[in-house]
């Protein structure tokens, strides 16, 4: 099996997150993190992204568009046969 | 939402409604987003959205979840207002780009005998040594909502619905008609574009510490 590089684990962090790798594969990333301190650093930066981007702030639905989406549903209704 | 949420919204059930729309505006509205020049422009097509599932509300048929049926709606008018053609390809992903971006490459050796491995000692800051409020503020949020907005679409389209809206990647395919391989590919392009903006926002307060 070839060594497994740090641009190997920077291209291929999705497919690892993914659990696209075969197992050969997950054993190379495994022992080469376990190896290079960069490449750690990479990962957790990797997850500290992941987390940021769970918890960006909901967007909100302004008044207007609630207000012209019930005029809207209120024309639909009489077309409607329950 | 239930086969009983459908009959209150033919009822004329408005309580019905406001709820399943705000259970969903956050999601479609980020969606609208990726094909519109503006808010403004993006609350239209949410709003045009609502009106179409209105109408077809008695063709869904209940194979997607509602949520993908009611994206795929969005998605084909936003596209069709930005004039965008729905089948065609994600080019992004035919680029021949890596996974990494050049910064990246310049920090990798390219030759040599340690071919691939990282300059220096350290591949780019080290978040863990950033004051804890900086990395919980909103600012950060808003770098890294930036980026998001500043990638090419087909990979904004991924990273919107995996990343932030935590749809699976089965659901992802569902709805924008990307394989599983190609849905990676995206994925992974995108995540090194915002890692990188997150990154170079953050260096600074990494090497004062």
């Amino acid at each position: 099996m070839r060594k497994l590089e740090c641009h190997d684990l920077v291209g291929r962090l999705t497919d690892y997150l993914e659990g696209a790798l075969d197992p050969d594969e997950l054993v190379g990333l495994a022992a080469h993190l376990e190896a290079c301190a960069s490449c750690r650093t990479h990962a957790r930066q990797f997850d500290v992204m992941l987390g940021l981007m769970a918890q960006l702030p909901v967007e909100y639905i302004s008044d207007v568009l609630e207000s012209n989406l019930l005029t809207g549903y209120r024309e639909w209704l009489p077309g409607v046969t329950v | 939402m239930t086969e009983v949420d459908l009959q209150a919204l033919r009822r004329g059930d408005e309580g019905a409604f406001r709820t399943l729309v705000k259970a969903h505006h956050s999601t479609l509205f980020r969606l609208a987003m990726i094909y519109s020049p503006s808010r403004a422009i993006a609350e239209e097509t949410v709003q045009e959205t609502w009106l179409a599932v209105l109408r077809g509300l008695d063709g869904y048929a209940g194979r997607a979840s509602l949520r993908t049926w009611i994206c795929r709606i969005l998605v084909n008018i936003a596209r069709r207002r930005a004039g965008i053609e729905t089948r065609s390809l994600p080019f992004s992903v035919l680029e021949s780009e890596t996974g990494m971006t050049s910064a990246d490459h310049d920090r990798l050796m390219e030759t040599g005998s340690r071919t691939g491995h990282w300059q220096g000692t350290a591949p780019s800051g080290d978040w863990s040594r950033v004051p804890e409020d900086k990395v919980l503020s909103l600012e950060l949020r808003a770098v890294v909502a930036a980026a998001i907005a500043g990638l090419p679409r087909s990979q904004r389209e991924v990273i919107t619905l995996r990343d932030v809206e935590g749809w699976t990647a089965a659901e992802v395919s569902d709805l924008l008609s990307v394989d599983a391989g190609n849905q990676r590919v995206l994925l992974h392009r995108a995540r090194t574009r915002v890692r990188q903006a997150l990154d170079d926002y953050l260096r600074p307060s990494v090497s004062a510490a």
